[in-house]
């Protein structure tokens, strides 16, 4: 079996891992113009080279407090479904070499993120590493949120 | 060749196929109206493409289909046959029936419906080939036999087109058991007689095994010119397959069709070579222009060189605007292509409704952004539909008006400053006011009649289900015709007017952008926030001191502008910005125009003009009421593009909460 990378985060002094193949770029926190009528979470959106991304708080979307955005704060730009959209977290830290077998299941315990948006757990030494789930984690409420400009019969995919 | 490789090449054959159709269609036309006999070749020529494409993709029903027709049509162009209306009429049915069987063929469904079979009855009597349609029914039986006698007897210079019998043979091969036996007859008697180019056999092959017709015929496609070839059924098998699937297909063939129509928006551009020559040239002209620029890297820079450093900026900026030209004229298509549907429904309502109508095209190389043209087509469908049912009127209506009996249709485009003008006209009664005014008043849309201009009386068909038609026909008059019209248009950021005389018709004006993918827009400052209003819009801006403002009951405002009372929105508001002006003589009222409502749009200050160049916020997030999309300011930032109308929509909704 093969391992999987993935890039590790840091938000809340937790340590979180995305799949490396979601990821397209990481970038210095910028301002970003806000859009009306968004969800609280959704802080605006960027120009990717020419691109309108969206732009999410890790932190409002996992409902922690959001803290000032220092030197460290970037932005990571994650594909999802050929829609691209972009993460703010405290900080990166490594890229993770993570054998399938090293995964375990995450336990319903108090993470301060909801266990909905992780495919579970590994350990890096000493460090625990949560996986978040990056298919979910514009899921379900955002996928909706995002299918709702498209046909009614996709919502069907977005729910499954 | 692979299953995936052939589904690539059918996609194109359709494509070229419907592009052959619609020649047909349009020379048959032409020929309807007299005209010469060159027209019959490129009938016959398209006809000729389809069958032998539709054999060579896979596609026997259509191939044995347009056979029919192009036997038809062979016998036209020898001269055999004269071309009479009848005729024109059947081929036009036949080319509707083809565009079904290609609609289905994408859908993936069966491609043979009642209608065809009918049609090929009926192109078989035409050829006097079984006078009775029993004839042609009990041609279509043989189409599916389990043992078939195939005699195959290829002209001797048939190898020199690079054909080889045995690879045909062998290819018969695959359909079933085959036993051959081969036709010594044309063998020359002595071998100095015997021309070695030249092929001298003939071969008749037993085929065994459940096979079609038109698989055996399509086979010997190629060669169909170069041989004698007779296939004979040995054994029939019932049709009743064949039978069975009929009436479904019928009611497919709507749904099938919208369907077609649906995919058609997102496919391929054509773009001429010489577009692409002209951007080749630019781009290298934009690479010299750079690498100019680039010698600026090193060395001081004096006066002389900052003369040239200016020159060549210029020269970039040049450059810059022409290749953005250039690349928006490759969205660029003539309007012809939407023109282009109406000769044939206009014969065809025309007939129905018993009325003479001659059609009139005037500027149909007018190109425009192909989103707009794709978007154009059902609203000019409308109106056309409309002049022939409502405006025009019967021959003896019209002589009794004492105008010539063929009333006159007239479709128009043109540029006109940066929109696209189409105008729709004809030269029938005009709207008839009265029955605009009863009918208004009935539907409580206005009290009476007295006092509203013509202009206003007009607007009243714009609004939702509006008829007058005292009789509903499957035409119009179902009331859901002039208020989608304008909503289409106004969608492409257009807009519709109408002037009519009575007596002397009425003409329908579309008013167009040129393109979506640029708009021009004023940038407007909201607290810390910019937005582009769109400046085709804006009627103009105001300051306005703060009593000239009224608040209402239930929490509106409205203003006095030229007479008229406007609703305010505020821009903060709806968007909710923060540390945006509140105080009305501090800001700017900027009046725009949507829909047809004017409203006041209150901002704080408009900084400047620009082009913008619009991103879709849907691509990676979704729709924004009120927001028409996204652009990119000079530093990089982005903007938000005010939509007017889902704005002045969105403030109906509040007031009606």
């Amino acid at each position: 079996m093969s391992d999987t990378q993935y890039l590790t985060v840091n938000l809340a002094h937790e340590e979180y891992g995305i799949d490396i193949l979601a990821v397209r770029e990481i970038r210095g926190w910028t301002p970003v113009t806000r859009i009306p009528q968004a969800p609280h979470y959704v802080l605006g959106v960027l120009n990717l080279r020419g691109a309108i991304v969206p732009v999410i708080d890790m932190r409002l979307r996992f409902g922690l407090p959001r803290e000032e955005y220092g030197p460290t704060t970037v932005t990571v730009i994650i594909t999802v479904a050929g829609r691209n959209f972009g993460v703010v977290v405290d900080a990166v830290s490594d890229v993770l070499d993570v054998v399938a077998d090293a995964i375990r299941p995450v336990p319903d315990m108090g993470t301060a993120v909801d266990t909905e948006y992780l495919k579970g757990l590994t350990s890096a030494g000493e460090r625990m590493v949560l996986l978040l789930d990056v298919d979910k984690l514009l899921q379900p409420q955002d996928a909706q949120m995002l299918e709702a400009a498209l046909p009614a019969a996709s919502d069907v995919k977005a729910v499954a | 060749m692979s299953k995936a490789g052939l589904a690539q090449f059918q996609q194109v054959f359709i494509e070229e196929s419907l592009e052959g159709l619609d020649t047909m269609e349009s020379s048959l036309l032409a020929l309807d109206n007299g005209g010469d006999g060159e027209l019959v070749h490129t009938i016959f020529r398209a006809a000729h493409s389809i069958k032998g494409g539709a054999a060579t993709f896979g596609f026997p029903e259509i191939s044995s289909f347009t056979h029919e027709a192009e036997s038809l049509l062979d016998e036209v162009r020898s001269g055999k046959r004269a071309i009479d209306g009848g005729i024109i009429e059947l081929l036009l049915r036949t080319v509707d029936c083809l565009r079904g069987m290609f609609a289905r063929a994408q859908g993936g469904e069966p491609l043979n419906d009642a209608v065809a079979a009918g049609l090929r009855g009926e192109l078989a009597a035409a050829m006097g080939r079984g006078a009775a349609a029993g004839g042609a029914q009990e041609r279509r039986e043989v189409d599916q036999a389990d043992a078939w006698t195939v005699r195959f007897r290829p002209h001797p210079g048939m190898l020199a087109g690079g054909n080889d019998p045995l690879r045909l043979i062998r290819e018969l091969g695959a359909l079933g058991e085959i036993a051959v036996t081969p036709i010594f007859d044309r063998l020359p008697a002595t071998l100095a007689a015997l021309e070695p180019t030249e092929c001298h056999l003939g071969w008749t092959i037993a085929l065994k095994g459940p096979a079609r017709r038109a698989d055996i015929a399509a086979v010997f496609d190629w060669v169909e010119d170069e041989c004698d070839l007779a296939i004979e059924a040995q054994h029939v098998v019932a049709p009743a397959a064949a039978a069975a699937p009929a009436p479904a297909a019928v009611a497919d063939a709507g749904a099938a069709r919208a369907q077609r129509e649906a995919s058609a928006e997102s496919s391929s551009v054509r773009v001429s070579i010489d577009k692409i020559d002209g951007l080749i040239n630019l781009v290298g002209e934009l690479v010299i222009t750079q690498s100019m620029l680039d010698t600026f890297r090193e060395g001081e820079i004096d006066a002389a060189r900052m003369a040239v450093l200016e020159q060549g900026l210029a020269q970039l900026a040049r450059h810059t605007r022409e290749l953005q030209e250039s690349v928006m004229g490759i969205r660029m298509l003539p309007i012809a292509s939407v023109f282009n549907r109406f000769p044939r429904m206009v014969r065809d309502i025309s007939q129905k409704l018993g009325k003479q109508v001659k059609l009139e095209m005037i500027g149909e190389h007018t190109e425009l952004d192909k989103t707009v043209l794709e978007k154009i087509g059902d609203p000019m469908v409308h109106l056309v539909r409309n002049a022939i049912d409502h405006g025009l009127e019967t021959p003896d209506k019209r002589r009794a008006a004492g105008k010539p009996d063929v009333g006159t249709l007239t479709l128009q485009a043109a540029h006109r400053g940066g929109s696209i003008v189409v105008e729709v006209s004809d030269d029938g009664a005009g709207l008839n006011r009265e029955a605009i005014v009863a009918k208004a008043v009935q539907r409580g849309l206005i009290a009476s009649g007295e006092g509203l201009s013509d202009d206003a009386v007009a607007e009243l068909i714009f609004q939702p289900g509006f008829s007058t038609a005292a009789v509903t026909t499957d035409l119009s008059g179902r009331g859901v015709g002039m208020d989608v019209v304008r909503r289409n248009v106004a969608d492409l950021g257009g807009s519709v007017t109408i002037r009519s005389t009575p007596g002397q018709g009425s003409v329908f004006t579309i008013t167009l952008p040129l393109t979506l993918a640029i708009i021009d827009g004023l940038t407007a400052a909201v607290g810390e926030e910019r937005y582009i209003v769109p400046l085709v819009s804006i009627v103009e801006s105001v300051q306005l001191k703060a009593e000239a403002v009224r608040s209402v009951a239930g929490g509106g405002e409205l203003f006095r502008f030229r007479g008229e009372y406007l609703p305010v929105i505020r821009l903060h508001d709806v968007f909710g910005c923060s540390g945006a002006v509140q105080a009305i003589d501090q800001g700017l009222m900027v009046v725009v125009e949507g829909d047809g409502t004017r409203v006041g749009l209150f901002v704080d200050g408009l900084i400047g003009q620009q082009q913008a160049v619009v991103k879709s916020l849907e691509a990676n997030y979704r729709r924004v009421q009120g927001i028409s999309g996204a652009t990119i300011l000079a530093d990089g930032s982005v903007a938000l593009i005010v939509d007017i109308v889902g704005l002045v929509r969105l403030q109906g909704r509040r007031k009606a909460a």
